[in-house]
């Protein structure tokens, strides 16, 4: 962190600082006139932040306020910067996509859900229906029973200046490789895609309705109730975020059965993106070692926490006790087992030149990642050193010895790699957190801890399997929780695509989309 | 069960064809129904073609996980698009918390011929949810 430069913003706008927000270096309360001013001074100063979020909340039911929070984080920096300001639902507010361009799908989602609008446009929906009439977190839903799709018409950029040699194709959400989560209409010229258009919220569940009047205690089961391939780690993130802003503290042995569990999770994560992709080129050993690795490891999972897939360990306040009734011999030998998998893996997919030819293409450079704003391996394999485990290590990562595989071009090759050295870290990882286990209980009692809070919102991010997952949880004067907004980490990469697949061949698609590791339940919410 | 299905079933059952299977939802049990053609699971030799890509080979469609109102026309034309005989079978398609944006019940868009309130199956129990359904042949 570039304490200097906090401390010189802290001086520089005294009179906006606020101190409402936990988990954020700094924050600032802008009046809305000011916003757009403001936030233009700070992309000079933070030298072009990532802008991470925009979060709308109703403050109060009774009154047409809503609470708006941009937050951007400064990579060259490492700050985390919040800037949040109070409208009336019928503001329209300055759009900041001319800065920042991918700020438009946001502001859309905060339209989907807030009914606000900003300049930038005709706002249209984004996750909802597009014959739903009303604004779900503002408005009562009334049940409907819409059977119409979507048409073509809806994206009516595609249909300017169509050429007769031309062709609209329209790919999933049925397609097999899409797994039913994300449609893609792409206007193609003989082989090659000139334009492509997303549409995203085939999966969308409503589940930040719902769990903006959920209890803390049921909160922490927010990626199970999404039957969500990697809800270890979104019920880590929210029950770290809870944790912090109420200043509970768990055990150590709470600490090292949280990051076994989400190791294991970035392990079976990548595993699967290697099954997908073996899957997709039909090859047969790839397939057949992947597959015997992510069996094998599904029974693990199964043997410490009950399920194959997603576990149900987390809990506020520590975790359920995992190695109580395990024998640790056998947990290593599973995990000297899986490392003869991984390097299996490893021999047959790097030394051999055919999988570089196929997966050539997809390039991502440096200046384009961080100006998408792609998270985790997407990110990394772009050359950008940035691992949230490093930079600000959370549990035991600080004093974990593990490396951050980088790439260099930014290919769909690189991105695998990355992936696959990643599991080689993540199981040396497993085997240094075997080594010392402290004893003691798991789980803390946490009762009254949701009482008399001196801050009212709080962020948290941790490093999940595809990258930045964040938690935004707000509470009211009465300790309850008012809104919970989770921070996708594939969304970005998603709209990455609809400007990477452009200038590459219909053929590359399918393997541009498996390598940025979409996963359109986590997407959608 | 359909009265079109009950007729063909038998037949099925004796016939040589592999029970095919469309899935339809995004979850992590795809991979496991891919599992099921390892070695490991395909007990006696038995062939168990998983995943076909399009909805006319399917002779089942297994709805994995809820289905939000976006997506209810498409599944609607998935089952329109199979040849008969259709087997439809549920996977803890009810939504597990108070939602706006879910379909309460697949039954009001599709006929559905079993539904199951596990959505993390492990392969030898998709086996067995199929064996219901489809009955393997006794030769």
């Amino acid at each position: 962190m570039n304490l200097q430069l906090k401390k010189q913003l802290e001086l520089k706008y005294p009179q906006l600082l606020a101190n409402n927000f936990a988990g954020v270096d700094l924050c600032f309360t802008v009046q809305l006139d000011n916003l757009l001013s403001f936030v233009t001074k700070l992309n000079q100063e933070l030298a072009e932040p990532r802008l991470v979020d925009i979060v709308a909340a109703e403050v109060d039911r009774a009154q047409s306020h809503l609470d708006l929070t941009y937050l951007f984080l400064s990579l060259e920096h490492q700050l985390l910067v919040a800037v949040q300001t109070t409208v009336d639902k019928s503001d329209v507010i300055p759009s900041i996509s001319s800065i920042w361009s991918d700020a438009s799908f946001r502001e859309h989602e905060v339209f989907d859900f807030f009914k606000l609008k900003f300049s930038s446009g005709v706002m249209t929906r984004l996750y909802c229906h597009h014959q739903m009439k009303q604004f779900p977190m503002v408005e009562k839903v009334e049940p409907f029973s819409y059977m119409s799709m979507s048409d073509i018409d809806l994206f009516p950029k595609l249909k300017d200046g169509l050429r007769p040699e031309q062709t609209i194709l329209n790919i999933g959400p049925t397609h097999p490789l899409l797994n039913c989560g994300m449609r893609a209409l792409a206007k193609v010229q003989d082989e090659s895609i000139l334009q492509l258009e997303i549409e995203v919220g085939l999966q969308h569940k409503g589940i930040e309705k719902s769990a903006s009047q959920m209890t803390p205690d049921r909160l922490v089961h927010l990626g199970s109730f999404m039957g969500l391939s990697f809800a270890d780690s979104l019920n880590c993130a929210v029950a770290m975020c809870l944790e912090q802003i109420s200043g509970l503290k768990i055990s150590k042995r709470a600490e090292v059965i949280r990051t076994f569990l989400l190791e294991l999770e970035r392990l079976a994560e990548h595993l699967d993106s290697f099954v997908k992709l073996s899957v997709l080129f039909e090859s047969r050993p790839l397939m057949a070692v992947c597959l015997r690795a992510r069996d094998y490891l599904a029974e693990v999972r199964a043997k410490l926490t009950g399920k194959r897939m997603s576990g149900g360990a987390i809990r506020l306040g520590g975790a359920i006790d995992i190695f109580k009734n395990t024998i640790l011999h056998d947990l290593f030998e599973s995990i000297d087992f899986l490392l003869k998998e991984v390097a299996t893996l490893e021999s047959l997919f790097c030394s051999k030149k055919s999988w570089r030819d196929i997966l050539e293409g997809g390039e991502i450079s440096r200046s384009f990642a961080i100006s998408k704003s792609l998270v985790g391996p997407n990110l990394r394999a772009s050359g950008v050193n940035w691992d949230w485990r490093k930079r600000r290590p959370y549990y035991f990562y600080g004093d974990l010895k593990f490396e951050v595989p980088c790439g260099v071009e930014g290919t769909n090759y690189d991105r695998y790699v990355v992936r696959l050295f990643e599991m080689k870290e993540s199981l040396s990882i497993m085997q240094q957190l075997l080594e010392s286990i402290p004893s003691g209980r798991s789980l803390a009692s946490h009762s009254e801890s949701f009482k008399d809070m001196k801050k009212t919102k709080s962020y948290l991010r941790i490093e999940g399997p595809q990258g930045e997952l964040g938690v935004f949880v707000y509470f009211n004067a009465e300790g309850q929780v008012t809104r919970c907004k989770i921070s996708p980490s594939t969304i970005s990469s998603a709209f990455a695509l609809s400007e990477l697949a452009p200038s590459h061949s219909l053929d590359a698609f399918s393997s541009i989309f498996l390598s940025l590791g979409i996963n359109p339940t986590e997407m959608d919410r | 069960m359909n009265r079109d299905n009950e007729k063909t079933t038998k037949s099925k059952a004796k016939g040589i064809a592999p029970r095919k299977v469309f899935a339809f939802g995004y979850s992590p049990v795809l991979i496991e129904i891919i599992l099921m053609n390892a070695p490991k699971y395909a007990i006696g030799g038995e062939i168990f073609s998983p995943l076909v890509s399009t909805p006319h080979d399917a002779d089942i469609l297994l709805v994995l996980g809820p289905v939000s109102f976006k997506m209810a026309p498409i599944l609607k034309r998935v089952y329109e698009q199979m040849a008969p005989p259709k087997m439809v079978v549920a996977l803890g398609t009810r939504p597990l918390f108070e939602s706006s944006n879910l379909v309460d019940s697949i039954g009001d868009i599709i006929p559905v011929d079993r539904y199951f309130a596990n959505i993390q199956p492990s392969p030898l129990e998709i086996r067995e949810l199929v064996d219901l359904i489809v009955p393997r042949s006794s030769k």
